[in-house]
């Protein structure tokens, strides 16, 4: 068994952990790249979000490489990510690929159960009883390095708009994330993090203040950099820090429902959304409302909504926030991402945003 | 009293038998479908929405004028399966945007969530409904719904043709959803360019969701259910007419950019090459630009696969 996962922002070092501790083969996939979206896009059709597009494409040169069972995040209605396995399974049998699938439940419920005993039942044949031993452990390593590599990001983000020269902690932040994945033992990973949050703290910083938005908008979009086009660096060498709520573990805690406090927070978000939206729209819609309304509260400069073409739910979020930016006064940026040849289309929209924040921050503009 | 309805919504089953109950309780209430005007040249609508939405949006803004209040049912759930996140937001996106029309256009709103299974769930919407529009627009009487006469009820089901047994073999299926099929300007007029040139028509609706919806079975597995109820009903239809009863051809018409169909376009070309001897198949997406000369050349050479060229 040589096991697979999709890219989402570094959620492959989490699953690469697991697969290491608990002795199991696996073939990361290679670096999104042109041909990667080249696949998705070619076995799909236009309408189909970018996300699947590049997930498609992950997982197809993953089974290039020799890997035989993907490893999936799911998800729920009413949004088209709940019925992304299913469709990529079929896309990938009809390109004629020999796997096995298993969908991570996004949402634990009995149905989500039944399916994975199913899906597991011939897997569970191929691991011994030390794999299965070893389990809790490599789950545990692999939630501590996906902690670690979160914060670094945060850190990183936060660093970077401040930094004389970005590129440095953009290296660091690469240098560190290696270090993490690299790690063996708890105290090896919690050594590699330290020593990444020193690295950054040392980094040269200028004197000009720095802007501050909040990122909004579909998760995956959000998470994966090379979906989103690297919005969050390329803003940060603008000199701003751009914060986020979607992290890969949020989304565990907030399926595991076990985290009473994000669910008590993320209710709260649904009830302020409802000055614009009265009903659960579904996926972030009305989170990527909300967040923005918390967004104009705590004084950030403006917000970057980010979502895929064809996006429902964040269509809906983008037509409330082009109300909702002139009434609350904060300038909001819709970033919509599809196709491969975007980098300098959104290297001029952000330009143009930092300069508008800049100029407000000054008071040269209202 | 003149109540605004889109005519969008009115091709979704239960819409139509809600408004049945609603004017069985009030004679009085007359229903506005279409605008004769035009709504506001700007809107603070995203503008890769899909084209039915847009559409709705601007019908119910230019209704606006013409009605004394507006009735956007928030279709939530139908027959236990969902209806695209679009309708969840419908009447909030109405409601945003009636700032781009002058403060004496506005009418009230009222938007009845639609989460039903049965006539007895429909009934209470209706009565809840009616209780609203009547606080806004103080209608004199308020006859109670037990009053309604049975036979009226569910007039849409009735509707349904029974096609289990007709011969489709010289017959052109067409799937989509509802508000595809029924609107002109919506489908590009496809139904009716094969009327031209002599076809029959059956359309995905013709039979009823409880088969179509047992059809799409076949194809759930554990969580990964199809769970919009539209998608039920297109991906249903395509098992209908490509096995129980197979028609001439199939046509899916998809609207650009809508969310549902994008992934149905891939399990429904996939369905298709797995069926030996399956019907010809194509799918038109219509989108406000499509030309009609682009809708005749497809479907002349749609035609000509079926009936035409005979290869050997």
């Amino acid at each position: 068994m040589k096991v697979t996962f999709p890219h989402l922002g570094s959620m492959y070092i989490f699953c690469k952990a697991i697969a290491e501790t608990a002795g199991i083969e696996y073939v990361l996939p290679r670096p999104t790249s042109n041909r990667t979206r080249e696949i998705g896009e070619y076995s799909t059709n236009e309408s189909v979000c970018l996300p699947l597009k590049i997930i498609l494409g992950n997982f197809v040169e993953a089974l290039e490489d020799g890997a035989d069972t993907i490893i999936m995040v799911g998800s729920g209605p009413p949004c088209r990510l709940g019925l992304y396995d299913r469709i990529i399974k079929i896309v990938l049998k009809d390109m004629g690929h020999d796997f096995r699938w298993l969908t991570i439940p996004g949402i634990f419920n009995w149905q989500a159960f039944m399916q994975n005993h199913e899906e597991t039942k011939e897997l569970r044949k191929e691991l011994s009883f030390a794999n299965f031993a070893k389990f809790p452990f490599a789950i545990l390593m692999g939630w501590k390095k996906m902690n670690w590599c979160e914060h670094l990001e945060k850190t990183a983000a936060r660093i970077r708009a401040m930094a004389i020269r970005p590129n440095e902690v953009d290296h660091m932040l690469e240098h560190t994330l290696e270090a993490i994945d690299k790690a063996g033992t708890m105290s090896s990973l919690s050594k590699a993090g330290k020593e990444g949050l020193e690295a950054f703290e040392s980094v040269e910083k200028n004197k000009r203040p720095p802007l501050k938005v909040m990122m909004v908008g579909e998760v995956y979009t959000i998470m994966e950099p090379s979906i989103n086009m690297d919005v969050e660096k390329r803003l940060g060498h603008l000199g701003v820090i751009v914060e986020r709520s979607s992290y890969f573990s949020t989304h565990i805690r907030k399926g595991s429902r076990l985290d009473r406090k994000l669910l008590k927070k993320r209710k709260q978000f649904l009830d302020n959304a409802g000055r614009y939206l009265k009903y659960d729209v579904g996926a972030e819609c009305n989170f990527s409302v909300a967040e923005t309304i918390q967004a104009a509260d705590e004084g950030y400069d403006g917000v970057v909504h980010v979502y895929p073409f064809s996006c429902m739910p964040e269509n809906n979020a983008a037509s409330v926030l082009s109300i909702a930016g002139p009434d609350l006064n904060i300038p909001i940026l819709p970033v919509v991402i599809d196709r491969q040849d975007m980098g300098l289309r959104i290297d001029t929209q952000l330009e143009a945003f930092v300069d508008v924040l800049r100029w407000r921050k000054q008071g040269q503009i209202l | 009293m003149n109540i605004g309805l889109p005519q969008e919504l009115l091709h979704i089953d239960w819409i139509a038998d809600l408004k049945l109950m609603l004017e069985q309780m009030n004679p009085g209430m007359a229903f506005v479908h279409v605008s004769a005007g035009e709504a506001p040249a700007y809107l603070n609508l995203e503008e890769d929405s899909c084209f039915p939405f847009k559409k709705m949006i601007r019908n119910a803004l230019a209704l606006h004028k013409e009605v004394d209040a507006l009735l956007l049912p928030r279709v939530v759930e139908m027959d236990g399966f969902l209806a695209c996140p679009n309708f969840r937001a419908f009447p909030d996106i109405v409601e945003l945007n009636t700032k781009n029309i002058s403060s004496n256009e506005k009418k009230p709103i009222v938007s009845p969530i639609i989460k039903v299974k049965n006539n007895k769930e429909l009934k209470a919407i209706a009565k809840t409904t009616a209780k609203e529009l009547n606080q806004i627009l103080d209608f004199t009487s308020l006859p109670k719904l037990a009053a309604m006469p049975k036979t009226n009820q569910n007039q849409s089901a009735l509707n349904k043709t029974d096609i289990q047994h007709q011969d489709l073999s010289k017959t052109i299926a067409i799937i989509g959803h509802p508000y595809v099929l029924a609107d002109k300007r919506l489908n590009n007029g496809v139904p009716e360019l094969l009327n031209i040139y002599g076809y029959d028509t059956v359309f995905s609706n013709n039979v009823p969701f409880e088969e179509l919806s047992e059809l799409a079975r076949s194809l759930d597995y554990f969580a990964k259910k199809m769970y919009w109820r539209s998608a039920r009903e297109i991906i249903g239809a395509f098992f209908f007419f490509s096995h129980i009863n197979r028609s001439a051809g199939i046509i899916h018409l998809a609207p650009f950019n809508c969310g549902i169909d994008a992934l149905l376009r891939i399990e429904l070309m996939s369905m298709h090459k797995r069926i030996e001897g399956a019907p010809r198949f194509m799918t038109i997406v219509c989108d406000e630009h499509t030309q009609r000369d682009h809708v005749v050349t497809r479907i002349e050479a749609f035609l000509d696969m079926i009936y035409g060229i005979r290869i050997n």
